[in-house]
């Protein structure tokens, strides 16, 4: 059982990585990015075939290295940057809403169906498996402590990730793109690099995703193109929307809500017909019925965006209100 | 030469498979103005409803029949059940575009639960092959391109000649004046839900049995080439649709023959982009020229 | 005047046109610095495309356009900003979910703070720079009776108060060239006159502001002189007082379509 709840727990806070990467480039960029489950699978491929090392034909792939995690998983960031600005380049230089989204998914779509059949890529439909545990060459942890280790990881480097974010939704880069959000030809008007913000923002979303994958990588061992966007990609949307939208502890509760609580929630359903792909489809209806819900009742989400209040440090006979409220640096 | 004419050849084929999906996405973005990424279940559907058809009688026209039906009718209740109420309830276009993705989800899921995921053989026997001047075909392959030649021919003309269609192209171009000149908006978008979804629904089921295979996201796959199609078109352009279709199968068959088959979803986002980069009105725009942001 | 003063904004020859109709045909004329200048004339006649023109929203097709010595014309509109030259809207642009003073904070010149590390290294020094602008923002804030409005959502404020905000932001900005678009349109006269006023202040302080209005008793009051349009070019510059009586000018207002203010 606790073996179990570790197991959920990681998923997570790896998924809460994920999402707040995706919560950088629509929460506060305002972009529709359906690209973006690519480019978590793009890192979980690219940290496996420079772990795995080489497996036995028939599996085909490219590099097949066998590198420590902290360096595939650089390597893996590296080359969902690389992609990311690709598409980047092409997609955020004028297109915008839904000709962006549709761009974004056809890439996604087109990656898709481009590595299940190149096969020499990743191993075609059947994708990798045999993803080394990170760090246990030289722990050497049994596999009853291994997981909690592994969670304790994770657990960290959310954390790493979750201050940095804090720390720059409140800075002058997080101002400003939610200033390019909401009105791009004002911020233009005060000199604002529209397209430039985007793109950062866009590769840094995409960034967190190939870190997610490289993790993600690590807790599967294996990975196939199967399931591939948009489902996953609509997850994580539910879970910003649920969440709270722009606000990373939002969307870190979303995360654990929605993706960790329902997904497992549905397993225990009692089993109506033999099919084995009952539970999985039932928690996508809901979370497509949710996403729905949330749409047309314009729900923001159960935590709201961060702001900064001005508070007037006290001056002598000033005659101002010093109101109560956090001041944000 | 030999080897173009033959790609030539396949691409009449696909491409008049792809007109049929384009021009029924064009025609539910025309009237209703967000693109549908729900519009591949419709082909699935399509599909699955020729496959069911198949229990009690083997006939093209029967199944095509059922495979239209189910079309329009999934259709129209996507656009009675979520389309139509969330445009009234004034929620943004880009908030109900993410709908249809999930209403995509809850239907092929819906799919999932009752089919299982399993392939499921759909064939259609393709009788034998056929020199026809410099192109290969089967028996199948002329009897999907008359079949939806004739179909798209009946969209256009539909589209030109009748009354319906003339309601359909003013409501398009701007409902508060159609309304104001006497056409009843709603109806017009009704009638275009089920037209559209019909002529997917008949689109799935030749896709199906080309293919020979089924599955619940075998519909959604062919969203990449169908939205290209219609977007190369100009959204909103049924004949662009059409034109711009034909120009994208012939594109990717005569491709395939030069690259590696897998790279044929490539061609089709390569083409996508340049469209959206240089010509985002579409292949056919007017005029070229837009204000700068 | 005595001294003649700089030439801040030089346009020659600038041409521009919309699918076939020339909106703009071969405009020219000058602006001095420290100078409040209006560009007036009936509706259609192109000045809000010379100010789109003007600030890098639209591309011109033909002419130059040269600002603080160099030529900015088919500029993107955020370098021109950089430059120096900042224009307002027409109807208020403000950013609606965030507050009052985000927005003025944004407005200030970001002199390289919005990188991605820049918080993380030297961040006393970011803090005391943000300082320094939030103390500028109030005081300029409390001027337009803004202040207390401070932390609601800028998307909250009544139509006047975007107005004024929208003057807020661009005072904050510093600009060494203001252009307004019709900062006047639908508000009272006690508004206006508050805004008359700050831009009366604005060019005592050595700023340059143009100013797109219909208003023409707004236009006599603050303006130093004047540019007339009409048809999609300059027909008469100048003071005011001068182009009264000016024949072009009367029968471009009279003789023209619509009639304005």
């Amino acid at each position: 059982m606790i073996q179990y709840l570790a197991s959920i727990a990681t998923q997570g806070c790896i998924f809460s990585i994920v999402a707040l990467g995706l919560n950088v480039i629509w929460g506060w960029a305002g972009d529709l990015d359906l690209a973006f489950y690519g480019y978590l699978a793009t890192g979980v491929y690219m940290a496996m075939v420079t772990s795995i090392g080489r497996l036995p034909p028939p599996t085909e792939y490219i590099l097949g290295w066998h590198l420590p995690f902290p360096a595939a998983a650089l390597i893996a960031i590296g080359s969902v940057i690389l992609l990311a600005s690709c598409v980047g380049a092409v997609a955020l230089r004028r297109l915008r809403a839904v000709y962006f989204a549709i761009t974004t998914l056809s890439a996604v779509l087109m990656l898709q169906t481009f590595v299940s059949d190149y096969t020499p890529l990743f191993n075609g439909y059947n994708g990798l498996y045999g993803m080394p545990q990170p760090f246990n060459d030289t722990l050497r942890l049994s596999p009853e402590v291994y997981p909690f280790f592994f969670l304790a990881f994770c657990a960290g480097i959310l954390g790493g990730v979750f201050v940095v974010l804090e720390r720059l939704s409140a800075s002058p880069f997080g101002r400003a793109l939610r200033a390019v959000r909401e009105d791009e030809q004002a911020a233009a008007a005060f000199g604002r690099n529209v397209y430039g913000l985007k793109f950062t923002a866009y590769a840094l979303g995409a960034a967190l995703a190939g870190l997610g994958g490289a993790l993600l990588a690590a807790s599967q061992g294996a990975f196939n193109p199967a399931g591939w966007p948009p489902d996953e990609t609509l997850d994580l949307y539910v879970a910003i929307f649920v969440g709270g939208m722009g606000n990373p502890r939002g969307v870190i509760l979303g995360v654990f809500l929605v993706i960790v609580l329902l997904q497992e929630a549905v397993r225990f359903l009692p089993i109506v017909t033999a099919n084995p792909s009952f539970p999985a489809a039932t928690g996508e209806i809901l979370i497509g019925l949710m996403v729905l819900v949330v749409i047309r009742y314009r729900i923001n989400g159960l935590l709201p965006d961060l702001h900064s209040t001005d508070t007037v440090p006290p001056r002598r006979g000033a005659g101002l209100r010093v109101e109560r409220g956090e001041a944000v640096g | 030469m030999q080897t173009v004419a033959l790609g030539v050849g396949f691409g009449l084929v696909t491409g008049a498979i792809l007109g049929l999906a384009a021009v029924g996405f064009t025609l539910q973005y025309a009237v209703s103005d967000i693109p549908n990424l729900a519009y591949g279940e419709l082909l699935t559907y399509g599909a699955y409803a020729g496959y069911l058809t198949t229990r009690w009688v083997h006939s093209f026209s029967a199944e095509a029949l059922a495979a239209a039906t189910a079309g329009g009718l999934v259709a129209w209740a996507m656009n009675a059940g979520m389309i139509e109420p969330f445009v009234r309830a004034r929620v943004r276009t880009i908030a109900i575009f993410i709908g249809t993705l999930a209403v995509s989800q809850i239907l092929q899921n819906l799919l999932l639960l009752v089919f299982g995921g399993a392939n499921v053989a759909y064939v259609l026997p393709p009788g034998a092959l056929h020199h026809v001047g410099p192109f290969l075909w089967t028996v199948r392959d002329g009897q999907v391109m008359a079949a939806a030649f004739v179909v798209m021919l009946l969209v256009f003309l539909m589209l030109q000649c009748t009354r319906f269609g003339k309601s359909l192209r003013a409501v398009s171009e701007n409902r508060a004046l159609a309304r104001a000149s006497g056409v009843d908006a709603h109806r017009v978008v009704q009638g275009t839900w089920f037209l559209a979804g019909a002529v997917a629904g008949f689109a799935g089921f030749v896709l199906a049995v080309t293919a020979g295979t089924l599955t619940p996201s075998f519909g959604f796959r062919f969203l990449l080439v169908t939205v290209t199609g219609a977007v190369a078109g100009g959204l909103g352009k049924p004949h662009g649709a059409m034109a711009a279709a034909l120009i994208l199968g012939l594109a990717m068959e005569v491709g395939a023959f030069y690259v590696d088959a897998a790279y044929k979803p490539l061609i089709a986002f390569g083409i996508l982009v340049l469209v959206l980069l240089f010509r985002p009105d579409g292949l056919f725009a007017s005029s070229v020229g837009r204000a700068v942001e | 005047m005595a001294e003649r003063a700089r030439v801040l904004l030089e346009v020659r020859g600038l041409s521009k046109s919309f699918g076939g109709a020339q909106v703009v045909r071969d405009c020219t004329f000058d602006v001095a610095e420290g100078e409040v200048v209006g560009l007036i004339g009936p509706n259609g006649a192109g000045k809000s495309t010379i100010v789109d023109l003007l600030t890098g929203f639209a591309r011109p097709d033909a002419g130059v356009v040269r600002f603080a010595g160099g030529e900015i014309q088919g500029w993107p509109p955020h370098r021109i900003s950089r430059r120096g030259l900042v224009r307002t809207f027409q109807l208020p642009k403000e950013w609606p979910d965030l507050t009052v003073m985000e927005n003025m904070l944004i407005a200030a010149p970001d002199e390289g703070r919005e990188t991605l590390w820049r918080p993380f290294v030297a961040a006393r020094q970011l803090r005391r720079a943000e300082d320094a602008d939030r103390e500028r923002a109030r005081a300029i804030l409390e001027e337009f009776d803004l202040l207390t409005a401070r932390n609601a959502r800028a998307g909250a404020l009544s139509g006047g108060q975007k107005r004024l905000l929208e003057f807020a932001r661009i005072a904050m900005a510093r600009p060494r060239m203001m252009v307004l678009d019709e900062p006047t349109g639908g508000v009272n006269p006690i508004l206006g006159d508050r805004i008359g006023d700050a831009i009366v202040g604005v060019a005592a302080g050595g700023g340059t502001v143009m100013i797109v209005e219909h208003d023409l008793a707004f236009i006599e009051r603050v303006c130093h002189s004047v540019i007339v349009m009409a048809s999609g070019t300059v027909i008469a510059t100048g003071p005011f007082s001068a182009l009264r009586s000016h024949r072009a000018v009367l029968d471009a207002y009279i003789g023209g379509a619509a009639a304005s203010a």
